[in-house]
This record gives C-alpha cells, structure tokens and sequence, in this order.
C-alpha cells in the first residue's frame, strides 16, 4: 500500500522537523503531527489526484494550513510554526520528488 | 496517553487505509485516435480489441469487445481494421453477441474483404513520467490507403490533465469531458467522489479531534 507508506514518511519525516525546532515532547510532537497530517494529507491528496494538478500552489496551501495547525495544536508562535511548517514540507516535498 | 493514541491511531488508519484503497489503482488513461478518417467515408474502421464504429466525423464510436480475454492494461499494441460500408450495412448489429460479429468478419477476411493496417499503433506507450490522473491520446493519421492496407503515422501525443476512468463509456473527448461537471463527475466515478468525501471529513473531523486533545493537554511550553 503505497499511500500509506507516504502517509506515514510524511509524518514522520514531518515529526522529525518538528522535533529538530522544538527538542521537547517527542510523543506530544509526533501525535501532533498525525493530526496535522490526517488533516492536510488525505485533502491535499484528493485535490491533486482528482481536481487540481498542480503541485506548487497545493503545497504552498498546505505549508500555510500546517503553520496555522502548529499554532493551534502546539501552540508555538506563528514565526517559529512558518518556519516549522515551511521546512517540514520542503522535505517531504523533496522526499516525494526523489522517490516518484 | 493511551486513550490519545488510540485515538491517534483511529485517525489516521482509517481515513487513510481507505484512502489508500481508492488510489492504489489510478494510473494513467491512456487512448488513441486516428485524426483523417472523415477522409475515408465509404469505410468503417475498427481495431483487434474493440469493435468501434468510427464515423466521419466521431472521435469515439460506440464499442464492443472483441475480444472475450485479456485486459486492455495488457494491450500493447492495437491492429487496425477497416470494411466497406457496404459490408459494414451486413454485418450482425447485435453487439450481445460478439462472436456472430467475429464469425462475420472472418469470412470477410477469408474473401479478402478485410482491410488492415500495415502498422501496428502502439497503444500503451507508458512512459515513467506519465501522471496518474492524465489522459494520453496518440494521433495517428492514414497515410496511404488502399484495398490492399492502410498505413497509420503517428503525428502527435495529446496530454491532458483529469482522468477519465473509460473513456470508452462516455462517448466523448476529454476536452469536452474537462468542461462539463457532469462529465467530470463521470470520469472519476461516483463511488469514489463519496468516498472521498467520508475520508475527507473524517480525516478532518479525527484530526481535529486529536489536535484538540493535544492542544488541551500541552502546557503551552514549547
């Protein structure tokens, strides 16, 4: 099962960007980013296969919605969850690219 | 702890196992179509798989299997066909029964009736890069025509993005298809634009449940 595989890189390639800005509550942080991801994911997902092929701006919404979840969830400050969110997706982006 | 785990575990396994299930057997559509066949109205054209009654002017005819086997994922490579309409007039129309239809253009065959393509069309060309939700159409045109064979050249590739699921069930081009909602809800199916809709809301719903869980019990420390 591919996507599920995916699903479950994302978050935890997402966990460990987390992890490497915060550096606390490992368990708090990786459940934190099951629920931002069983959020986003599936959406962006169903956006991209059946309605809007387009990588870029489907990214770009999903880097914002995170930053804004990151606020809610784990109530850091909006800079620090931009910066978060920003290079969490950039990896898992760059991760996508490299294995299809 | 336990309890948001579990929870955790619930929000994501389901929406996405589903998920998973819906996708796993997207890949590209792929098609093809012969562009000049208004130049050739006494003949109708079919190839080795579908039965299709090309007419001048149609993009997609409506189709019968040929074929009692196989699976046009398998299908490499397409021979085309082509009959008089005089022949074509006389032919069984009863498309339930595919073999009468066979046993009809066996014996054209046998009197030399049958007109085929000297060249194979490639039908699926995949290619690594090709995009799960596109939809690939190979122009091919007639070059030379004669009782003796026709030959096929390939002019262009169209791409175009949003899948239709069968092409062969719409009776219609993608760009036709890409304007019309109704059409759109064709191509990806029904079934899996509800599903779709259960994961989305449930996945959100889930999440959000979680996140509020994990909101409540964080000290606001990081």
């Amino acid at each position: 099962m591919p996507y599920l595989i995916a699903f479950f890189a994302t978050v935890l390639l997402e966990f460990l960007v987390i992890f490497l800005f915060i550096r606390k509550k490992p368990k708090i942080l990786f459940l934190g980013s099951l629920a931002i991801n069983s959020i986003t994911w599936p959406a962006a997902n169903i956006v991209y296969n059946y309605f809007w092929h387009n990588l870029l701006v489907i990214e770009l919404l999903v880097f914002l919605v995170e930053s804004v979840l990151l606020v809610i969830i784990l109530k850091i400050k909006l800079p620090k969850a931009l910066a978060v969110s920003f290079f969490a997706n950039l990896i898992t982006a760059l991760a996508g690219f490299i294995i299809f | 702890m336990k309890k948001i785990i579990l929870l955790a575990v619930l929000a994501v396994l389901l929406p996405v196992t589903a998920l998973a299930d819906i996708m796993i057997e997207r890949h590209p559509t792929y098609n093809y179509r012969v562009s000049n066949l208004d130049e050739y109205s006494n003949y109708v054209f079919f190839d080795n798989y579908f039965f299709t009654t090309y007419e001048p002017g149609d993009t997609y005819g409506s189709l019968m299997l040929l074929k009692s086997t196989g699976s046009s994922n398998n299908e490499k490579y397409r021979q085309l066909y082509a009959i008089s309409r005089e022949d074509y007039d006389k032919m069984p129309k009863n498309y339930n029964q595919p073999q009468e239809i066979k046993a009809y253009l066996d014996s054209l065959n046998e009197q030399g009736r049958l007109i085929k393509a000297t060249n194979e069309i490639e039908y699926i060309n995949r290619d690594p890069n090709d995009k799960p939700n596109e939809f690939i159409t190979d122009i091919y045109k007639i070059t030379s025509f004669t009782e003796n064979g026709f030959t096929l050249e390939k002019i262009k590739t169209e791409r175009t993005i949003g899948t239709a699921k069968d092409i062969h069930n719409t009776n219609s081009g993608p760009g036709e298809k890409e304007s019309n909602p109704l059409n759109f809800i064709s191509q990806i199916g029904i079934d899996k634009i509800i599903i779709s809709g259960i994961i989305l809301v449930f996945g959100i719903t889930l999440g959000t449940v979680l996140g509020a869980v994990i909101s409540k019990k964080g000290k606001n420390d990081f």
